[in-house]
C-alpha cells in the first residue's frame, strides 16, 4: 500500500510552504535592537512569554507550512493504493505468476516432481496480501487458479492438476498468458516464476519479438537434469499405396537418440493389431537412425504402431499411422449438349487435362446439361460446368441442392452465353452476375491478361513462388465483365482491373466462377502450362469441401491438431477409451478438436467405423538447452514499452487510479485538516505578537 | 508667567548652551516666578520690612516696630545658615539612556547645575560628587562663586560612566563628609534598593539631610514600545528578545513597585523623595528643595 497522487504534479505547490519559513527567518532578521537603561525589570516576566512566544511562533510557522503544504496535497488528489491490505505489515505486497511446464518432456525422469517441488517452496515465501495466477503450460497456457491474493488452496492445484501433457513447449505463449494476467494486478512489484526444463524447442527465437511489460520481471527455475538416454520416433514415413500392385511399401522410420548414452534395442511394426516386423537398432548418442520395414498392407484400411524399447522417457518411444487404400476423385463435366469428344470443346480439354491425374486417380465423366436431371450428383466430388450457357430450372435446382449439401462447382463461360439468360438460369450458383461479354467480336492482338491474383488462396498457392508457374502468359481474349456479390471473394482479375475468377460459400459447398471459358475459344489458357495444375488445384480445392473421404486422409495427425471427420460420425473413442460425443452440423464440416493423447482414435458413424493416427510432436523430444541469457534477453523488457502502450497503460492507471480516489475521497478529510489548521492558526496568530 | 514652563522646560534647556547658562535661565525664571511664593527669604541676614498679611506667620512679626508705629511688620532676612550642600549625581552607564533626545544624565546634570546655582544664590557652599560604581569626580562644598563654576564645568562635560553600584560610593562619601549638611542624591536609583536605602541611611546615621530626586525616563515608565525587539542592559551589554505588547504590564507594575519600594524606603529613614521624569520641568524638582529646605534650616 503507498499514498499516490492522482495528479502529482500540484504537489509542486508544496514547496509554497518554504515561504512561511522564508519570511520567519527574513523577518527575524529584521528585529531591532533597543538599548535601554536596564532589563531588570523587563527580565522578571520576559523569560517565560519569549520562551512561550517562540513556541507559538514556531507553531504558528509550523501551522502555516502545514496549511501549504496540505492545500497542496488536496489539489494533488490523494488516494491509498490497495487499500485492502492497508492493515497488514511487513513487505510491500506482490503480484507473481507460478508457470510450471506440464510438457511431456518434464515427464523424462523426475523433472515433473522438482518443479511442483520448486513451486511449494515458492508458496511458502508468500505474505499475505500477495497476489499469485498458478498457470501450467505446453503449447498452450492453462490458468489453474486466477489472480487473487487466497493461497490456501495452491499447494493442492499443484499437487493434483499439474502432470506432464503430450504436448510440446511454447514459451513465448506461457510468458504472454502470464503477462497478461499479472496486468490485472495493481501491485508494482510483478513476478514471472518460470519452473521449466529449458530445451531449445520451446523458443523459436525467429517466430516473435514480443517482450514482457517493462514492469514484470521474470526469474526461471530450473528444473533440468543430466540426460541419459531418450530415444524417440520422430518420423514414419509410408509411401501410399495407390494400385492393387503398390500394395507392399517401405516403412521408413526415423529415430533418433537425443541422450549422452548410446542406445541399444528393439524396434517392433505392428499393423492392425499384429507384430508384423521387429528389428534390432543401435544408435550411438545424439545422433540418428533410419529403419525400413517391408510391409504389404493387405486391407484397404490399415491401422499400424511402431515401438521401441524403454527409456525414462516412453511416450515418445512408439509411433502410430494408418494406411488406407486411396479411392478416386469423382468429377463430372456438364457441357451444353453432348459433343461426344469433339476436340473443340471444352470437355475434352477438361477431361484430358483431369484423366492424367495419378495421386489420387480421377473419374472423369462428360455429360450434357439434360443428364443434370438424372444423374446422381452425390456420387462426384465436383462439378464443372464447361460450356453452358442455360441452365434448366430442375437441374439447376439439384445442383443447388449438391452444392448446398458439400459439393464444389466449378463455371466456366459458354461460347453462346447471354447475359440475362446465364444469370437467370444458373441463379444463386453465380458468385457474380455477367454485365457484359467484352468484346464482341475477338481480335487477337487485343487481350487481357491475368495480373492480380490471390496467392494465398489454396487453389494459387502452389503458384506462388518464383518458377511455379505464370499465369501472366496466357491471354484472354473475350470475358465476361462481372458485378460480384457481396458475399463473394475475388481471387484474381485481369490487368484492366476487371475480375477474372471469383468464388462464394453456399451452404457446406462452394461454387467457383471463371469469366472465361475453359477452352480455347475465349483464351489460350488450355494450352499454357499453368492450366492443368490450376484445374488440380481447383478441383482439390472444390472436393475438399465436400463429404469426407478417409481414403484420402493423411495417415498421421500430431497432438494438438485438427482432424476433419466423416459427416455422419457420432463418437470418437480416444486411445484410453473415453468416449467423446461428435455435434452434428447441417452447414459446417465435422472437426475433431480434442486430440489431446498420442494413439489411434476410433470415429463410429452410421454402420461404418475407421480410424485416425495421432502422435506426438517430437520436438519436444530434443533436450537441447536452451541459452538462458540469450533467453532472457531476448524476452525481457529493457527499456520501456511502446509510447502507445504507455499511453494506454498510463490511461489505464489513470482512470483506475481515479476511480480509487473517487471512492477514498482523503481530500475530504485532508481539506477539513486544513481548515482546523486554518482556525488553529488564526487563533494563535490572534495570541502571537509581532 | 505663562512663558516659564517654556523657559524651565528640559527639552528646550538642552538647546541652550553653556550650561551655566542654562541654570541661570531656571535659576532666575524659577526666583522670579517666586515673588507669590511663601517660602522665600526666610533667612539668618535681614534684608527688608514687609507690612503683615492675613496668612503670614506671627512669629515673624517684629512686635518692636509695632510698638513703634502700631503697624505689624514682617522681618525678612537673607540667607546665613551656613549650609553644606553636597550633590551627588549618578553617571552610572543606565542615566545615559534617554527618550526624545534628553538623557537622564542630562537631565540629571541640569538638575544639579540650578541647584547649585541656587544654592550659591542663597549663599550655601555647595559640592558636586558623580559616582558610578566608584566615586569619580570630588568637588568639596565650597559658597564662592567660582567654586559654582568649577561644578558647572564638570557637569558640562559629564559623560555616563559604568555599572551602578550605589552602595560602595555612598558608603564612603557618607563616610569621608565629616560636617553635617544637606545631601541631595540625583539618580536613577538602578540597584538593588536596600543597598541604596543601606547606603542612605548612613548618610543619615552621620547627621545629614538627604533629598533623592529620582530620574527615571518617561519611556522607563511607559515603555511605549510596540515591535518585538532586542533589549540591550545599557550597563551590562546583555541582549534579550522582548515582546513588549505582552509584558508591558507587567513590566509597569514591575517599576511602579520599584518605585514604591524607594518611595517607602526613603519614608522609612526620613529621606526626602522625589520622583522627576525627564519631560518634567526643572523648577519643580527646585520648589521641591526649597520646601524641604525650609523645614529644615
Amino acid at each position: 500500500m503507498g499514498l499516490t497522487f492522482l495528479t502529482p504534479l500540484f504537489l509542486y505547490g508544496a514547496l509554497g510552504a518554504l515561504v512561511p519559513l522564508l519570511l520567519h527567518l527574513i523577518k527575524r532578521q529584521r528585529a531591532r535592537l533597543h538599548v535601554f537603561s536596564t532589563l531588570r525589570f523587563l527580565k522578571i516576566s520576559q523569560k517565560a512569554v519569549v520562551r512561550q512566544q517562540r513556541l507559538r511562533r514556531l507553531l504558528l510557522l509550523l501551522l502555516r507550512m502545514a496549511a501549504c503544504a496540505v492545500l497542496a496535497m488536496i489539489f494533488a488528489r490523494p488516494f491509498l493504493k490497495d487499500i485492502q491490505n492497508a492493515a497488514f505489515a511487513g513487505p510491500a505486497p506482490k503480484a507473481m505468476a507460478i508457470l510450471i511446464d506440464n510438457s511431456y518432456s518434464m515427464g523424462f525422469g523426475n523433472r515433473m516432481d522438482l518443479a511442483k517441488r520448486r513451486a511449494l517452496e515458492l508458496l511458502g515465501d508468500l505474505h499475505i496480501g500477495d497476489q499469485v495466477v498458478l498457470m501450467s503450460f505446453s503449447t498452450q497456457a492453462r490458468v489453474l487458479r486466477e489472480i487473487g491474493s487466497e493461497h490456501a488452496d495452491l499447494a493442492g492445484l499443484i499437487q493434483t492438476r499439474i502432470r506432464p501433457s503430450y504436448q510440446g513447449t511454447n514459451y513465448i505463449e506461457a510468458l504472454r498468458s502470464a503477462d497478461d494476467q499479472l496486468t490485472l494486478s495493481n501491485f508494482d512489484d510483478r513476478m514471472i516464476y518460470l519452473i521449466s526444463d529449458f530445451h531449445q524447442a520451446g523458443w523459436d527465437r525467429q517466430a516473435t519479438r514480443w517482450q514482457l511489460s517493462s514492469d514484470v520481471q521474470l526469474k526461471m527455475i530450473d528444473v533440468w537434469d543430466e540426460r541419459d538416454v531418450n530415444i524417440a520416433i520422430t518420423e514414419a514415413d509410408i509411401p501410399r499405396p495407390l494400385t492393387e500392385s503398390e500394395r507392399t511399401q517401405d516403412v521408413v522410420v526415423r529415430v533418433k537418440n537425443f541422450g549422452t548414452s548410446p542406445f541399444q534395442g528393439e524396434m517392433t511394426l505392428d499393423v492392425n493389431g499384429n507384430a508384423a516386423a521387429t528389428k534390432r537398432v543401435s544408435i550411438p548418442s545424439q545422433s540418428g537412425q533410419v529403419v525400413t520395414f517391408r510391409q504389404t498392407f493387405r486391407s484397404d484400411a490399415n491401422t499400424g504402431k511402431i515401438t521401441m524399447g524403454n527409456d525414462d522417457l516412453p511416450i515418445d518411444n512408439t509411433f502410430y499411422f494408418t494406411v488406407n487404400m486411396p479411392s478416386p476423385l469423382r468429377v463430372l463435366i456438364v457441357e451444353e449438349r453432348s459433343t461426344r469428344g469433339s476436340r473443340s470443346s471444352a470437355g475434352y480439354y477438361l477431361s484430358q487435362a483431369l484423366g492424367l491425374r495419378q495421386d489420387p486417380p480421377m473419374t472423369v465423366d462428360v455429360r450434357p446439361v439434360s443428364d443434370l436431371t438424372s444423374i446422381a450428383l452425390g456420387r462426384y466430388h465436383t462439378v464443372i460446368m464447361a460450356d453452358v450457357g442455360t441452365l434448366p430450372r430442375a437441374a439447376k435446382t439439384r445442383l443447388v441442392e449438391y452444392v448446398k449439401s458439400g459439393g464444389g462447382i466449378m463455371i466456366g463461360q459458354s461460347r453462346s452465353v447471354s447475359p440475362n439468360i446465364f444469370n437467370t438460369s444458373f441463379g444463386e450458383l453465380l458468385p457474380g452476375r455477367i454485365e457484359s461479354i467484352r468484346p464482341k467480336d475477338i481480335r487477337r492482338d487485343q487481350f487481357e491478361a491475368l495480373a492480380d491474383i490471390n496467392y494465398q488462396h489454396p487453389i494459387f498457392q502452389p503458384f506462388a513462388g518464383p518458377h511455379h508457374g505464370d499465369f501472366g502468359t496466357a491471354r484472354f481474349f473475350k470475358v465476361a465483365r462481372i458485378e460480384a456479390d457481396s458475399a463473394s471473394i475475388v481471387l484474381g482479375k485481369y490487368d484492366d482491373g476487371k475480375i477474372a475468377i471469383l468464388e462464394k460459400q453456399l451452404g457446406r459447398g462452394r461454387s467457383l466462377m471463371f469469366t472465361s471459358t475453359l477452352d480455347l475459344s475465349w483464351n489460350d489458357l488450355p494450352i499454357r502450362g499453368v492450366f492443368v495444375p490450376f484445374l488440380y488445384q481447383s478441383v482439390d480445392y472444390l472436393a475438399a469441401q465436400g463429404s469426407f473421404d478417409d481414403r484420402r486422409s493423411t495417415y498421421y495427425h500430431l497432438v494438438g491438431e485438427t482432424v476433419r471427420l466423416p459427416d455422419d460420425v457420432t463418437t470418437v473413442i480416444s486411445p484410453s477409451n473415453v468416449p467423446i460425443t461428435i455435434e452434428r452440423s447441417d452447414t459446417e464440416m465435422s472437426l475433431f478438436t480434442e486430440t489431446t493423447e498420442p494413439g489411434l482414435y476410433t470415429r463410429r458413424g452410421a454402420g461404418d467405423e475407421g480410424h485416425f493416427a495421432i502422435n506426438l510432436d517430437t520436438r519436444e523430444s530434443d533436450f537441447t538447452r536452451m541459452d538462458l541469457e540469450e533467453f532472457v534477453a531476448a524476452v525481457i523488457n529493457p527499456i520501456t514499452e511502446s509510447q502507445e502502450a504507455q499511453e494506454m497503460k498510463s490511461q489505464a492507471n489513470q482512470m483506475q487510479n481515479a476511480e480509487i480516489e473517487r471512492r477514498q475521497r482523503l481530500w475530504w478529510y485532508l481539506s477539513l485538516f486544513l481548515l482546523a489548521v486554518v482556525l488553529g492558526e488564526t487563533f494563535l496568530a490572534s495570541r502571537t505578537h509581532r | 508667567m505663562s512663558e516659564l514652563p517654556r523657559f524651565l522646560d528640559p527639552h528646550i534647556l538642552s538647546r541652550i548652551s553653556p550650561i551655566d547658562l542654562r541654570a541661570r535661565v531656571v535659576v532666575e525664571g524659577f526666583v522670579s516666578g517666586l515673588h507669590k511664593s511663601p517660602y522665600r527669604g526666610f533667612s539668618v541676614e535681614f534684608a527688608q520690612y514687609r507690612q503683615y498679611t492675613p496668612g503670614d506667620d506671627i512669629r515673624h512679626i517684629d512686635w518692636k516696630a509695632f510698638a513703634r508705629s502700631d503697624r505689624y511688620y514682617i522681618k525678612e532676612f537673607e540667607d546665613e545658615t551656613n549650609l553644606q550642600c553636597f550633590i551627588l549625581l549618578d553617571r552610572s552607564a543606565s542615566m545615559g539612556y534617554g527618550s526624545n533626545g534628553l538623557t537622564k544624565l542630562e537631565y540629571g546634570s541640569y538638575l544639579a547645575a540650578s541647584l547649585a546655582y541656587f544654592i550659591r544664590q542663597q549663599r550655601d557652599g555647595v559640592g558636586l560628587i558623580t559616582f558610578d560604581q566608584q566615586i569619580r569626580d570630588f568637588l568639596p562644598a565650597r559658597s564662592k562663586a567660582s567654586h559654582v563654576y568649577a561644578i558647572l564645568s564638570l557637569l558640562d562635560r559629564l559623560t555616563a560612566g559604568e555599572e551602578t553600584n550605589m552602595g560602595k560610593p555612598l558608603h564612603e562619601l557618607a563616610d569621608s563628609i565629616s560636617r553635617r549638611g544637606l545631601v541631595i542624591l540625583i539618580s536613577d536609583l538602578i540597584d538593588d534598593t536596600s543597598r541604596t536605602m543601606d547606603a542612605l541611611q548612613h548618610f543619615r546615621f552621620k547627621g545629614h539631610d538627604v533629598i533623592v530626586f529620582h530620574i527615571v525616563d518617561p519611556d522607563e515608565m511607559t515603555f511605549p514600545f510596540t515591535d518585538t525587539a532586542k533589549f540591550e542592559d545599557s550597563e551590562t551589554g546583555e541582549q534579550i528578545m522582548v515582546v513588549p505588547t505582552l509584558i508591558r504590564d507587567d513590566y509597569i507594575q514591575a517599576v511602579e513597585h520599584f518605585m514604591e519600594e524607594n518611595r517607602t524606603g526613603c519614608a522609612k529613614i526620613q529621606v526626602d523623595y522625589l520622583k522627576l521624569d525627564t519631560s518634567q520641568p526643572l523648577d519643580f524638582a527646585l520648589f521641591f528643595y526649597l520646601s524641604k529646605r525650609s523645614h529644615r534650616y
